[in-house]
């Protein structure tokens, strides 16, 4: 899909009530999540809004997702590996599990207030590339504000690094105080490293800018900004809370 | 020099009344809510607008009921809440919306407004409120595929497990 409006979207109060072992729900999902490849593009957002998209508590049992239960978007840009070169301005949102889950390239995210996401606020996967994500205020992570997952990882494609991202302007408060709100624990959690695919250590976000990120009234001891311990060279921490961020990667 | 600024006040006031009139356009073509909550009359409305083609105006504050798939025919088509919303209510009952599974995602029976690859697609001032079922669980409100230039605007969905789709392939909910 290519250019146009969209504008003043208000998804609230999705609750399902049936749980299925790929259970999503999703306000604005732009090529399907996982499925990739249709490259929709120079689509302007504006006037976002989200509230209460979650999975019902109690309907969630042991499975291999556990540590995924509360799969709802407000935004999902599911191309991996494409351009979508989406502007997306004046967004809030509370009580989403994953507002922002970035597979794309090229976007641009700002003015952005995000509370209580149950998962992470802001999520970049496989080799989620060139974005800009800039005036952005998180209150209350279940895990993560910013997390910047997995490089991409097909058998017979070259590998594809989480690169060249800027985060400027964000302001992140108690990250990981709903971790309670949550069935089971993460691995981001536990041991700071998600792997590809079940391969431990094959993360390795590189090349990225974090610019004025700062971290107020922490919340569980999770990281702030998730990144890596692998991660990979040439990853820029500049101003307040660069000290912190690096000690977290 | 009267004259002549008689003159320039005489151009502007043409330039003016041009301006104000515009190119010659038709009154807006009104779907007027019927009332009918099995959905036929509404969705019958609705389908041969699209058939048809151009943008239709809703009436702000009216509800309209569905039961099958709306799809697009047309270049720069679609409709639009006149001076605040209409209220779509999604019929979930049986042969309407009503699909308990996940597969054929695209199917007609889970998707209320369908576009693939048209131009300008419209879509202005709607809440859509699915009607409660348990037994659905899958219903997508929107879904555009491959469409351009495309507007959307003023879109509420309330309460319900339906997400919007601008492009969409896979993924559902419940």
């Amino acid at each position: 899909m290519t250019g146009g409006r969209v504008f003043g979207v208000n998804c609230h109060d999705f609750n399902p009530t049936v749980f299925v072992a790929n259970t999503q729900a999703t306000c604005i999902d732009i090529d399907g999540n996982r499925v990739g490849g249709l490259g929709s593009t120079r689509i302007d957002f504006s006037n976002i809004r989200g509230r209460n998209i979650l999975i019902a508590r109690g309907l969630i049992g042991p499975g291999p997702r556990q540590f995924t239960v509360q799969q709802t978007d407000l935004m999902t840009l599911g191309t991996p590996g494409g351009w979508t070169g989406f502007t997306i301005r004046d967004v809030q949102v509370d009580g989403v599990g994953e507002p922002f889950d970035i597979w794309s390239d090229g976007n641009r995210i700002t003015d952005v207030v995000i509370r209580n996401a149950y998962v992470r606020a802001i999520s970049l996967k496989y080799g989620a590339r060139q974005n800009v994500i800039s005036h952005v205020r998180i209150d209350g992570t279940a895990l993560a504000g910013l997390f910047i997952s997995p490089m991409r990882h097909v058998p017979g494609v070259a590998d594809r690094y989480p690169e060249r991202n800027v985060f400027s302007d964000v302001v992140i408060a108690h990250a990981g105080a709903l971790i309670d709100d949550i069935y089971g624990n993460s691995p981001e959690g536990a041991v700071q490293v998600q792997g590809s695919n079940g391969a431990p250590g094959s993360f390795d976000p590189r090349d990225n800018t974090f610019d004025g990120v700062r971290a107020t009234g922490s919340g569980r001891g999770f990281p702030w900004v998730f990144v890596s311990q692998d991660a990979g060279p040439g990853n820029v921490f500049r101003g307040e809370g660069a000290a912190s961020a690096a000690a977290s990667g | 020099m009267a004259q002549p600024l008689h003159r320039l006040a005489k151009a502007l006031g043409a330039a003016l009344v041009l301006l104000l009139a515009g190119p010659a356009c038709a009154a807006p073509r009104v779907i007027a809510p019927s009332g009918d909550a099995t959905g036929a009359a509404d969705t019958a409305a609705f389908q041969a607008a699209m058939q048809a083609g151009g943008v239709y105006a809703l009436k702000a504050g009216g509800t309209y009921y569905l039961a099958r798939q709306v799809a697009w025919s047309h270049d720069g088509s679609g409709f639009a809440a006149q001076g605040g919303r209409a209220k779509i209510v999604v019929l979930t009952g049986p042969g309407q919306f009503d699909q308990s599974d996940y597969a054929h995602l695209l199917g007609t029976n889970r998707i209320v407004f369908y576009d693939l690859g048209h131009d300008r697609p419209v879509l202005s001032g709607l809440v859509l409120v699915q009607q409660a079922n348990p037994a659905v669980r899958s219903v997508n409100p929107i879904v555009w595929r491959k469409a351009a230039n495309i507007r959307l605007e003023n879109i509420e969905l309330p309460g319900s497990t339906i997400p919007i789709r601008p492009a969409a392939r896979s993924g559902w909910t419940a």
